[in-house]
């Protein structure tokens, strides 16, 4: 009983950092699509040659969707506004890179495998659970989450 | 609207929390295990190679990090003591970033501390959320 008591006593101390840990979270994905969406945007053609060689039907259009959802993403992750409902066309993007990509180099980031989309996917399905906590629009405009 | 919309994306999402936590568990552990095996396989090669780095007590300090490793590998997956476990895992992380990976700047490709950085994130979200329903720790400590 005295391990269940402490253990009781640290999850309501670490409940405290709930909203700190999804910040950080939100903060680290929108960092981490900055780059690509922004590559997609500077390089439109190029990108839709690639995603058309990637076997990508409608190459054009999922270009352009997919460079309008990382954008989107990026702001709005940053702002916590809309967060679950931006995390589920970007776990989208994250299945379809890994499968058309990034799979079939095994699963070591070094190999340039599925490890880092296998990450965003993981966090973004924890954001799209739990929602973005506290530090967000999300909270200030739809009341408490929880 | 907007809030309609919000309350029904948030009442369905939310029934994905404990499973969210599960797969991320899943994932850090498979992470955590090759490092903590070539620890273990190579501990005096470890102890050395950390002495390089100017971490004291080299020794101790690789059968420690070696073992957080090991014990985070089996009490992820498990969901056990997932809090507590956490804690040394990340200051095992922060260790790794600030030694070796901080001067290859971010990128995960030139061995920066991107991939330590995402590991820390999922630690704290660990140790603030604890392993969700599909754990040891929900059948120990929180199951009425």
């Amino acid at each position: 009983m005295r391990l269940k008591d402490f253990y009781l006593e640290l999850s309501i101390l670490f409940n405290y950092f709930q909203s700190f840990s999804l910040l950080f979270a939100r903060f680290a994905l929108a960092y981490g699509f900055y780059e690509p969406a922004l590559t997609k945007w500077n390089n439109f053609d190029t990108t839709i040659e690639w995603f058309s060689s990637l076997g990508v039907p409608f190459a054009s259009l999922a270009t352009l969707l997919t460079a309008s959802i990382e954008i989107m993403g990026v702001v709005l992750l940053v702002l916590g506004l809309f967060t679950r409902l931006i995390t589920m066309p970007l776990m989208i993007i994250m299945l379809v890179a890994s499968i058309t990509v990034h799979l079939s180099n095994g699963f070591s980031v070094a190999n340039n495998g599925f490890e880092i989309p296998l990450y965003y996917f993981l966090f973004l399905s924890i954001l799209a659970s739990h929602g973005a906590g506290k530090f967000s629009l999300d909270f200030l405009i739809f009341g408490r989450e929880r | 609207m907007l809030q309609t919309i919000n309350d029904l994306s948030k009442n369905i999402l939310q029934n994905f929390q404990s499973l969210s936590l599960l797969l991320a568990r899943l994932a850090v552990a498979y992470g955590f295990y090759e490092p903590a095996m070539s620890k273990w396989k190579d501990i005096d090669g470890i102890a050395s190679w950390f002495g390089t780095m100017g971490i004291p007590f080299p020794t101790l300090n690789a059968y420690m990090a070696a073992s957080t490793e090991v014990l985070g590998v089996v009490l992820l997956t498990l969901g056990l003591f997932t809090r507590l476990i956490s804690v040394p895992l990340m200051v095992v992380m922060v260790v790794a970033i600030m030694t070796v990976h901080l001067a290859h700047g971010f990128s995960a490709g030139d061995n920066g501390f991107e991939i330590p950085l995402y590991y820390m994130l999922f630690l704290l979200i660990f140790a603030s959320h604890g392993a969700g329903k599909f754990s040891v720790d929900y059948f120990l400590f929180e199951k009425k």
